[in-house]
């Protein structure tokens, strides 16, 4: 990896005239940004602003109705986790392995040992976490789908740590959090972006989070078919945005 | 009277072992791909690709019938696996995009290509049987071809389970995470299905739909309800796979049991041990102590009625004979239906063509018309002790030459051509067919006008309601292995107003 850590700062996700939309049809208007390694990203907006849509298409997985989604270099490695995990509970699955899902790479899976060769990479990741008590595959504690939200979090961010990846993306990672757990986990990203250079793109609908630890906030907004971005002050001070959040929200980011 | 046994059963295993074999392979093959069927909530694919494979033979006939194909081109085979790969084809996509579940895909094609099959069905000249002989096979006679091609897909499909598993693991859990870190969950997805379509169709051609629909679902079921890592469900589904294929053929043959139905009650078996220790796993430490002990006396007491079970008296080693006699005073009539054993019938078919390969057309005429040969041969019919002629021919039923799983029919009868006796008299049928074999004869006689039995130790059939048909009597059996020959003695009635 380390050829790739010395590209870091060339790295750069461009959206180009971006339009996302379902089925050919156009949600939002076009977004022109460059998301660059280290960068923390909040896209807020209200319900059904078209946040998820927005990041899943630049994550390749929805077609995007006009415009494009350059990586500069060429396939750069993504992570995702997706708004409350997908993961079916009748998976038989364990905390450690879903961690382990991260190693894998492009046709990695083709090349046998691969994931062996890499425990190692697994357990720093969860120590990294803060998840490393929940490694191993005994007891009934580390099925994953019993654990709690907060333990949840922590070992998928481990997965997003082991998959080493330029930019990360998170929807809604604290939706099911308390303020309390929920601050903490921000924190923990955001130290963990600093250390290792990752560009985040955290979704979210609490705007203290984008106030407090974002350099960039994307705000979406499908009714009045608006799309702002840059610094989270410039942002917040728009009155277009000032007008859809209100004076409560507003209120709470001047008390941050 | 002994059943049949296990020592029957090793005695038998020159004939057994292909069954037995293609049982065990096909169960580990559907078990490991039933983990990831079960996972996807797809239940019911066997149960299309099935029906789907049905059309498949329908089209190949119907393009034989009215666009002239030969019948090399339009394979029904062939057909069958086309369409079964299309319609599995089909399920790749998520058809979410078209507000659809995958479920209802299932439904779709499994109503939509049985019905399809039963509209073209009624314009072509084959019978419905003849698509169903096509089909489905049955355990017990597992052709040579079907045991290679099972043989090969259960090969080539594991292997590559096992090493695309990484990657087929995570596009099952997380479609999108694996997408996003590059992974081809398209291509991935392709060969899933496309596997399960390739061994749902090759399966059940060679032991049947009701076993690969059970071997499909319920090892999995039982693996995913006891075990907490993937890898382990994998190996444990096919492990019981492989016992319940295998080991369903054993109790099959030593219950006499259909083999399909014995294969899928051992997996419901391992569904619900599997199930219940999965429950257990969850429960308080006394409630588990008190289920666990009565879990045991259950299994107990199941081995128990398993152990006591009593064999059918007919079991798969013995000969049966079925005669019914007619004599209304112009015509003597008789028809026996022989029950061979299918184990037997295979050994002498081996004995004979030195082989039990896929068995051609004409092998097949002509071992059918050699057993008829042989049965006739081993019935005489005598009249006060002279024998009466006539020919033993072969029956016309819809079953004389086939086998069900446990059993090879052969029906024939015989009319006597020379003149009958007018006054009393006693028929003797002498039953020397296989003198060397435990056999059961049973024997009815068909009340005639104008004449009554003064004795028999044959049954009478009551009224005259009763068919000729000796497929269809099922009362009384006899349960004496030494009873052969039935014989009756009669006299005409008396006419009305004359002396006794």
């Amino acid at each position: 990896m380390g050829e790739s850590m010395a590209a870091l700062e060339d790295r750069s996700l461009h959206c180009d005239e971006l339009v996302v939309g379902h089925g050919g049809t156009p949600l939002l208007p076009p977004v022109t940004v460059a998301i660059r390694p280290g960068e923390f990203w909040a896209v807020v907006g209200r319900n059904g602003a078209g946040k998820s849509t927005w990041i899943r298409t630049v994550l390749g997985l929805l077609p995007p109705v006009s415009g494009r989604v350059v990586h500069e270099p060429v396939d750069l490695p993504l992570a995702y986790i997706p708004q409350r995990t997908t993961y079916d509970p009748i998976v038989p699955l364990q905390a450690e392995a879903v961690v382990r899902m991260g190693l894998e790479r492009d046709c990695s899976f083709l090349v046998p040992g691969f994931a062996r060769e890499r425990e190692g990479e697994v357990r720093d990741a969860m120590e990294a976490a803060g998840c490393a008590d929940l490694a191993g595959h005994r007891g009934a504690g580390h099925n994953f789908h019993t654990l709690s939200d907060g333990q949840k979090q922590k070992v998928l961010l481990a997965r997003v740590l082991v998959s080493d990846p330029a930019f990360a993306f998170f929807d809604e990672p604290t939706a099911a959090m308390d303020v309390i757990a929920e601050g903490e986990a921000l924190s923990q990203l955001d130290a963990l972006r600093r250390e290792l250079g990752i560009g985040l793109v955290v979704v979210s609908h609490f705007l203290k989070v984008a106030a407090r630890h974002a350099d960039h906030v994307l705000f979406l907004d499908r009714d009045d078919q608006i799309v702002i971005h840059g610094p989270p002050d410039e942002v917040f001070a728009n009155s277009s945005f000032q007008a859809r959040f209100g004076d409560h929200a507003l209120a709470a980011l001047e008390a941050r | 009277m002994d059943g049949p046994t296990l020592a029957g059963l090793i005695q038998d295993l020159p004939y057994a072992w292909p069954p037995i074999l293609c049982g065990a392979l096909a169960g580990a093959l559907l078990g490991t791909l039933g983990v990831y069927v079960v996972l996807r909530r797809m239940v019911f694919v066997s149960a299309a690709v099935s029906e789907a494979a049905g059309l498949g033979v329908v089209v190949a006939f119907a393009a034989q019938a009215f666009l002239g194909l030969s019948a090399v081109l339009a394979d029904p085979l062939l057909g069958a696996a086309v369409v079964a790969l299309l319609a599995s084809r089909l399920f790749v996509d998520d058809p979410i995009r078209l507000h659809l579940s995958r479920e209802s895909v299932l439904g779709m094609v499994f109503v939509l290509s049985g019905s399809a099959a039963l509209l073209l069905g009624s314009r072509i000249p084959q019978e419905a049987h003849d698509i169903q002989h096509v089909l489905f096979g049955t355990a017990v006679m597992v052709r040579w071809a079907d045991l290679v091609a099972v043989a090969v897909v259960t090969t080539v499909v594991l292997t590559i389970l096992a090493w695309l598993r990484r990657g087929m693991a995570l596009a099952t859990f997380d479609p999108d995470g694996a997408a996003v870190q590059g992974l081809p969950v398209r291509s991935l997805d392709l060969v899933l299905f496309l596997s399960i379509g390739f061994a749902v169709a090759v399966t059940t051609h060679a032991i049947g739909a009701l076993p690969v629909f059970a071997l499909t679902v319920l090892p999995a079921v039982a693996a995913l309800a006891v075990v907490r890592r993937l890898a382990h469900a994998l190996v444990l589904a096919c492990g019981l796979g492989l016992i319940a294929g295998a080991f369903g053929y054993v109790i099959a043959y030593l219950l006499a049991l259909p083999v399909g139905a014995s294969q899928a009650g051992v997996a419901g078996v391992f569904a619900l041990v599997g199930i219940g220790l999965g429950v257990l796993g969850k429960l308080g430490r006394t409630m588990r102590m008190t289920l666990r002990i009565i879990f045991v006396c259950c299994l107990l007491m199941a081995l128990g009625l398993v152990r006591g079970a009593d064999a059918h008296p007919f079991g798969p080693k013995y000969y049966s004979f079925r005669t019914v006699i007619v004599l209304d005073g112009t015509t003597l009539k008789l028809t026996t239906a022989v029950e061979a054993p299918t184990m037997k019938v295979l050994e002498e078919y081996a004995k004979r063509y030195g082989h039990l390969d896929e068995i051609g057309e004409q092998e097949d005429r002509e071992f059918f018309e050699l057993m008829l040969k042989r049965i006739g041969d081993g019935l005489t019919v005598t009249i006060d002790g002279k024998a009466v002629q006539g020919s033993w021919v072969r029956a016309d039923s819809p079953i004389n030459g086939r086998a069900d799983e446990q059993f090879f029919y052969y029906i024939v009868q015989f009319e006597a051509v020379s003149a009958l006796p007018t006054g009393p008299c006693e028929i003797v049928l002498t039953n020397r067919i296989y003198p060397d074999e435990e056999s059961y004869h049973s024997g009815w006689i068909k009340p005639s006008a104008g004449w009554e039995v003064v004795e028999s130790n044959l049954q009478s059939l009551g009224s005259a309601a009763q068919a000729e048909d000796v497929s269809t009597v099922d009362e009384a059996w006899s349960d004496d292995v030494a009873l052969r020959d039935m014989w009756i003695r009669m006299r005409p009635l008396a006419k009305e107003g004359s002396a006794n």
